[in-house]
């Protein structure tokens, strides 16, 4: 039943993502037999260096899903303060609300079921185009974002361009 | 198993004529399972939501998950509007859709048997009637530019409509022409606002009248009835009213009192399978109270055994994996509490520290010991670049913090940090206790009493179960509470 719940939900997320997709953003399960690990593809946003990007990332969804958040991991190389150097993506919405790893996040801001996939990706997006130096999850990259801007920016475009292979 | 659903969402109508109709969806499902409501709850922040969903994730988290305001599951009401408006939707609902889905196949035969014009002004020029041209203007006006559905063959319909005289046409109503092309069908007769048999029109005063006071005999004309298997309004809240409630509530219990063995027995007594860890069991007795509340609230309930084969389920999929992660407590499931208080504690142990050197400087004050650390002699600059360098986001926020509260605040500041961190899970508990402590038991369990006669769904069963959890959250005889149940 629960695992059914989880499932079905993200059966209809995926359809509604395939007939409404939001811009810049493409999500689906890798294999059909299994709804609980995805892969999402996330377009650098316009304005920023990661511009012209194209960023695979995955996600896995817990059984009790839409209970708990999924984790989500770039799968290229990205320059950015708030993923880890492993690619796993640190924001708020993607943190369980009964716990709070950095000790100021606002409950508000938090993963609640009424989020979606949708919003996590379009909260990925926008966290591209304005990261958060207060809880780096890449200590080095969020110095160098703070203290050397276009340096920072630099690293990033040679990233964006490794990655497409230029 | 997505097959045996039919994962119908509010997104079908986007390409048909009908795409109004996609919010209107959208707002009669669930928000947590993304599905038509089943057994709508609302909670004390007035959120609706399945009651098995709001459940489980009050059981969890012990907020509403849509404004996040603290609630709990005995304050759940019932929402009969919107389960009605749920259970006539859905009946209709493919229907529908399969007539607006013909319907934009219809219309775009029309568009190709007309050239589909490529500009007004095209129109305007072919079209020398002069009725024709001024529907046309104002419709095309009223075309939202913006709708994304490329499909919809706007003005060659108009022009057809146009001969009706309809200048005024817009989107809205050419929705509604197409939904009247089911419901209106041209044989003379007019349906009853309320129970929707067509009849003639002679006749529908006299009916209305038995209509309403509920007794109708009037001789009606079945043959056009758009849709006679749905129920008039109002049944599922009114007909549950005399429902005789035979399944109490069960209550939730602080597991903490219990010992191992006694939550062992609890189990065996409510018939429900008894293995596992002392976390495992917990976990399968509040999915199993959530299971046996929601199946309580609904209006069809199943019997115990399709609970327990629900039951089997979960235990199944979500309760043998849990254990295998060996994680702990309601709360996080994929949060290592317990390394990250590792990793963390020589940070927080510094900031006690630090914090204690400070006010030992302001105040001349011998530092008070606290679990047998000693105070290192003073030295507060090197400290503070020390640890910038080792987490700066976190001692940033804590020294601004430090340097701007007054001194008595610094105190509190060295306590929190280790509590928060140490024991997420007991806090959490402690919090809920805390809440559940402010509302007074008397005055809710009254409160909780009046409103549930209103509700008319559990009327004395209702509040014993109600104040059960209470007590058992106070600690006053956790035994009574689980008297109501009998299976």
């Amino acid at each position: 039943m629960t695992s059914n719940v989880a499932s079905k939900r993200l059966f209809q997320e995926y359809k509604s993502l395939l007939t409404n997709p939001p811009e810049g953003i493409s999500a689906g399960p890798v294999n059909e037999d299994d709804l609980f690990i995805w892969e999402a593809l996330i377009q650098g946003p316009e304005g920023t260096p990661y511009e012209g990007g194209i960023f695979p990332a995955e996600l896995r969804f817990p059984k009790d899903y839409p209970l708990n958040p999924p984790k989500m991991k770039f799968l290229g190389e990205i320059w950015h303060p708030n993923v880890y150097t492993n690619g796993e993506v640190c924001i708020s919405i993607l943190h369980p609300p009964g716990d709070d790893p950095n000790h100021y996040e606002s409950a508000s801001e938090r993963w609640s079921p009424i989020q979606s996939v949708e919003k996590i990706l379009i909260s990925v997006m926008s966290m591209l185009a304005e990261p958060n130096d207060e809880s780096p999850a890449n200590v080095e990259a969020a110095k160098m974002w703070r203290d050397r801007r276009l340096e920072f920016e630099k690293k990033v475009r040679e990233g964006v361009r490794r990655s497409l292979g230029l | 198993m997505p097959e045996q659903y039919e994962f119908a969402d509010s997104t079908d109508w986007l390409p048909t004529p009908l795409a109004a109709l996609a919010p209107l969806e959208s707002s009669l499902r669930c928000q947590v399972c993304k599905d038509f409501f089943t057994t709508p709850m609302m909670t004390s922040c007035s959120h609706t939501f399945c009651s098995l969903c709001i459940r489980r994730y009050l059981s969890q988290e012990g907020r509403c998950p849509a404004c996040r305001e603290p609630d709990q599951e005995v304050k759940l009401r019932r929402n009969w509007v919107l389960e009605e408006l749920v259970a006539n939707f859905t009946v209709s609902r493919k229907r529908l859709l399969d007539f607006a889905r013909s319907g934009m196949e219809s219309l775009e035969e029309d568009a190709t048997e007309t050239q589909r014009p490529k500009k007004r002004r095209k129109v305007e020029q072919s079209t020398p009637n002069g009725t024709e041209r001024r529907s046309t203007r104002s419709q095309s006006k009223k075309m939202p530019s913006s709708t994304n559905q490329p499909s919809l063959p706007s003005t060659p319909e108009v022009i057809e409509d146009s001969e009706e005289g309809s200048v005024y046409e817009d989107v809205e109503s050419q929705s509604a022409h197409f939904t009247n092309g089911t419901k209106e069908p041209d044989d003379g007769l007019v349906a009853c606002p309320c129970c929707h048999r067509r009849m003639k029109e002679n006749l529908i005063n006299s009916h209305l009248d038995k209509c309403i006071s509920g007794n109708s005999h009037t001789p009606v004309d079945d043959t056009f009835s758009p849709a006679p298997q749905i129920a008039p309004p109002g049944t599922i809240a009114y007909a549950q009213v005399k429902r005789s409630k035979q399944n109490d509530r069960l209550p939730f219990i602080n597991y903490s009192l219990l010992t191992d063995n006694a939550l062992r027995k609890k189990l065996r007594d409510l018939g429900i399978p008894s293995h596992g860890s002392k976390d495992l069991m917990r976990r399968r007795h509040t999915e199993w109270v959530n299971l046996w509340n929601a199946n309580c609230d609904s209006t069809n309930p199943v019997t115990k055994r399709q609970l327990l084969q629900e039951l089997k389920v979960w235990e199944d999929t979500l309760g043998r994996q849990s254990e295998k992660t060996g994680t702990s407590g309601f709360m996080a499931k994929d949060f290592d509490s317990g390394n990250y208080v590792k990793n963390q504690k020589s940070n927080f142990d510094d900031l006690i520290r630090q914090a204690r050197q400070k006010r030992a400087l302001a105040s001349n004050i011998p530092v008070q010991i606290v679990n047998g650390e000693t105070p290192e002699p003073p030295q507060p600059e090197n400290t503070i670049s020390d640890h910038e360098l080792r987490r700066p986001d976190l001692l940033h926020l804590q020294n601004e913090a430090l340097l701007s509260k007054p001194k008595s605040d610094a105190d509190e500041m060295t306590v929190l940090p280790p509590t928060r961190g140490l024991l997420p899970t007991t806090q959490m508990e402690t919090n809920k206790k805390i809440e559940q402590q402010t509302y007074p038991g008397p005055t809710s369990s009254i409160s909780t009493h009046l409103s549930s006669k209103n509700m008319a769904s559990q009327s004395s069963a209702g509040t014993a179960s109600d104040q059960a959890p209470l007590q058992s959250y106070m600690g006053d005889l956790p035994e009574p509470s689980f008297s109501a149940y009998a299976p």
